[in-house]
């Protein structure tokens, strides 16, 4: 179990350590610079339902899979690259122990990101709209920082494998966590259900009480998936994801 | 023995006139070009130009008063008349500019200065007579070139097609100003893509950062500008915040077509436009000058 | 007899088209052996194969008696490996890359930095050991490479040109490090496509050429075959046929020839004393430029290309 806590640390450092954050925070962010423009533009949308309609839709359509990306695909992919990740392959442990280290490490770096991503627009709103209890915000964050968490797991665990088990990890991920993500799962109809997305709206839906967007990336869905059934796809890929890192790891050259 | 100091001693020789980022842009332009998919994305687009202007050539030789039947037919149908005008070649954009500017970016722009970052090639290049202001030129004119041709190649297939089969003179001077005027908004356009791609890679070494950077400017900034328009009520430079609709916005205004007139209103204000055309291009040049200038002694 | 530590047979890997590796089949014992081959002679994919980093096309590797497939883990206690690519955690510490590569092998971290440390000391590097990768030089970063090597006392040591980079004093430190290692009854195998560093550790050698076991056997018969032909030095200067006359009478030089551009060639089957005449006359103001064609290596392959294509 050592090697998993070593890597953790090893990992996680490399995530985080010097101006890696920066790009990853500035993503997160994104939203929150639209949230102030309209903010200063608009007379008729309050703070709290632009915070609820617009800026959880946003995070959880486009900052999630990108800040996932960022930070999670070159967990693994950039140690294949250079070759380093051979002296990590020829030390005595299994494979899935260093891999399950470096896949933690990376999710762990991307929880302040994500809280900075829910705290820095609820501040901003708060103080756009004092009225609004405290408490309402504090829900919300806590909400929003929970989907993010746990839907970055499987997320993660999905770049993680595409950076061990491809080449061009990047193109793949764009694939699986934007158009069969997002866009799939905003969209109506049945198709909606295979996709990751559809669950975080269910987990939005009932964390953060999140009913409509204002930008048509909620879909308009009639039965919501319960947060139980939520949890297990999300854990369930986040299992398979890992198992197919590992397996990938055995296959794929050192080059 | 006799020892002499090892130091440094600026060559004070005669140097060669050829201006130093002719070779690197003729480098960069080779090196482009060897990407097989730099090459189809390209070729592509001049195919689509070719498609375009074989078709109005065919059409035009089999019914020579096509323009005056489609005029009809469109009238006939209640639909608004179908003209080939200026506003005709600003549609064009959604084919030969709007796809190209991403995928060119992903494939050619995202190793950029970031290649020659990873491998010290900067290093290389400075201890050449090479300025940092010469590297960029090369570098950006290469790029523009790729741009160009991808984008303002098409056009110009067409508007040829369109002339050879121009039915009257008041036609021709309709549209005789657009190779001019798009040749110099894709001039702006591409400009402007060239150095904020350099920048992102002056940034980084990682080709895989880069390229999430282009998605995010591209598609965020994108579908930001019509959210922004919608919660700002209605406030149309918002618009701008879309690279797409600053380019479309740049077209239109070189082109001469009037929103208002046609209409559409979902669109950020030329000043709006090139405003963020030159603010993007004139941030991302100190930022690419300031990384060169990093790693040059020159 | 000694345990069998590397057992290859009929190991082969194709890259693509690309021949790695073909046919190799091998069993080293104890000892120090010397991996000879040219740039792309299959040294580094053999290095991969033993470790487990590539998969074989065809054949197998048993190391101690345990076959060797991607995944394997257990028999890597017993071995210490220092690829041919450069390190690169270059963002970290060489103490906490090696930290990192003592825990993954099992250590507490109090333990893996003790452990560490001793490895550093060993390769001479402890006073770097708080300074990051990245800011070390190439040769230094080759010590911190073979420290990690040495991590757990392998009984098996696997070097990939472990010389590369390194300044002279290194490499005297680096060979007397292998030639102490493998005195203990350990084994070292070491890759280098120079026949010199490899000559200085050890007499045995296995040689790779094109993806093929060429030789395999002790050094002193290549060095036999090096001597047997003679050796070319080429040297410009004043009035080199004077020059010529004199090596002629002084009965080291094998043969001459005067190239095209002002060079005399002197064929001599005793170098040594060939380069004694030319001092002197360099001493003289005769010469002004000499050089010795150094691709012993090289010499050696054509040979054994030569003999076995006849």
């Amino acid at each position: 179990m050592s090697a998993i806590y070593a890597t953790t640390i090893f990992s996680l450092r490399r995530r985080t350590l010097g101006l890696r954050l920066l790009a990853p925070i500035a993503v997160v962010l994104l939203p929150t610079l639209v949230l102030v423009l309209a903010l200063a533009f608009s007379t008729t949308n309050p703070a709290l339902e632009l915070y609820r309609q617009y800026l959880v839709p946003l995070t959880l359509y486009f900052v999630l899979p990108f800040v996932t990306m960022f930070m999670m695909l070159p967990v693994l992919s950039e140690l294949y690259d250079r070759g380093a990740i051979g002296y990590i392959y020829t030390r005595p442990v299994p494979r899935w122990q260093p891999l399950m280290g470096m896949f933690l490490g990376g999710w762990l770096g991307m929880l302040p990101v994500f809280l900075i991503g829910s705290i820095v627009p609820a501040v901003i709103c708060g103080l756009a709209e004092p009225e609004v209890r405290m408490s309402t915000w504090f829900n919300l964050v806590f909400g929003v920082t929970g989907v993010l968490a746990i839907a970055s797991l499987a997320y993660g665990a999905i770049c993680v494998f595409l950076g061990v088990w491809s080449k061009r990890a990047i193109i793949h991920a764009f694939v699986i966590l934007v158009i069969l993500g997002s866009v799939l799962g905003s969209l109506p109809g049945e198709g909606q259900q295979y996709s990751l997305h559809y669950y975080l709206i269910g987990l939005a839906h009932e964390w953060c009480g999140i009913t409509d967007s204002a930008t048509d990336l909620f879909p308009p869905v009639t039965e919501m998936p319960s947060v139980f059934k939520s949890l297990m796809v999300i854990f369930g890929t986040t299992i398979v994801a890992m198992f197919m890192t590992s397996s990938a790891a055995k296959s794929r050259d050192v080059l | 023995m006799a020892f002499r100091a090892a130091e440094y001693e600026r060559y004070s020789g005669k140097r060669t006139s050829r201006p130093s980022w002719l070779p690197i842009a003729f480098g960069t332009i080779q090196r482009g070009w060897q990407s097989k998919w730099v090459r189809r994305v390209s070729v592509l687009s001049l195919i689509l130009g070719f498609g375009m202007m074989a078709m109005m050539y065919m059409v035009n030789q089999v019914v020579p008063e096509w323009r005056s039947v489609t005029e009809q037919a469109a009238k006939h149908a209640g639909q608004p008349a179908f003209k080939i005008d200026t506003s005709y070649y600003l549609m064009l954009i959604h084919f030969f500019v709007r796809p190209i500017l991403l995928p060119l970016a992903l494939l050619f722009g995202y190793d950029l200065i970031a290649s020659d970052m990873r491998t010290n090639a900067l290093e290389a290049y400075f201890s050449r007579p090479v300025t940092p202001l010469g590297y960029l030129t090369g570098r950006t004119l290469a790029f523009v070139s790729f741009l160009m041709l991808a984008t303002f190649g098409p056009f110009f297939l067409v508007w040829l097609a369109d002339i050879a089969t121009a039915p009257n003179d008041e036609h021709f001077s309709a549209i005789a100003h657009v190779p001019v005027a798009m040749f110099f908004a894709l001039l702006i356009i591409s400009l402007m893509i060239a150095l904020m791609v350099q920048a992102v890679t002056s940034l980084t070494k990682s080709a895989t950062w880069s390229n999430l950077v282009f998605v995010v400017i591209f598609l965020f900034f994108g579908i930001m500008g019509p959210v922004l328009y919608d919660l700002t009520d209605h406030q149309q430079d918002m618009m701008a915040f879309s690279i797409l609709n600053v380019t479309k916005v740049i077209c239109a205004t070189f082109l001469g077509v009037d929103f208002e007139a046609s209409g559409e209103h979902i669109n950020a204000s030329p000043g709006a436009a090139f405003g963020v055309a030159i603010g993007v291009s004139v941030v991302s040049f100190l930022i690419i000058m300031r990384g060169l200038r990093k790693r040059s002694l020159v | 007899m000694s345990e069998i530590a590397i057992r290859c047979d009929n190991l082969s890997r194709w890259y693509g088209e690309v021949q790695g590796l073909a046919g190799l089949t091998v069993t080293i014992e104890s000892g120090i052996v010397g991996l000879l081959g040219p740039n792309g002679s299959g040294k580094s994919t053999l290095m991969r194969l033993l470790t487990g980093q590539i998969k074989a096309s065809r054949g197998s590797v048993h190391i101690y008696g345990q076959k060797i497939t991607p995944g394997t883990y257990e028999v890597f206690r017993r071995i210490g490996h220092a690829p041919g690519e450069d390190v690169h955690f270059e963002s970290d510490r060489a103490i906490d890359f090696l930290c990192l590569m003592a825990t993954l092998g099992g250590d507490r971290p109090a333990k893996a930095k003790d452990r560490s440390e001793k490895a550093l000391q060993r390769v001479g590097m402890l006073k770097k050991a708080s300074v990051k990768l990245n800011a070390m030089s190439k040769g230094m970063r080759q010590r911190i490479k073979i420290a990690q090597a040495l991590l757990f006392e392998p009984e098996l040591l696997l070097l990939d040109e472990p010389l590369n980079g390194m300044d002279p004093v290194s490499r005297r430190q680096t060979m007397d490090l292998v030639r102490d290692w493998a005195s203990q009854g350990r084994t070292v195998v070491m890759a280098s496509h120079v026949l010199h560093e490899v000559e200085a550790v050890t007499d045995r050698m296995l040689m790779l050429h094109h993806g093929r076991l060429l030789a395999e056997g002790r050094l002193t018969e290549i060095r036999d075959l090096i001597d047997m032909k003679p050796r070319r030095a080429s040297v410009r200067g004043e009035d080199l046929r004077a020059l010529a006359a004199e090596m002629l009478s002084q009965d080291v030089v094998a043969g001459l020839d005067f190239g095209n551009d002002g060079v005399l060639h002197l064929d001599t089957h005793d170098l040594p004393s060939l380069l004694d005449h030319l001092q002197e006359a360099g001493l003289a103001g005769q010469i002004h430029s000499m050089e010795i064609d150094d691709q012993e290596l090289e010499m050696v392959y054509d040979m054994l290309v030569g003999e076995s294509a006849r």
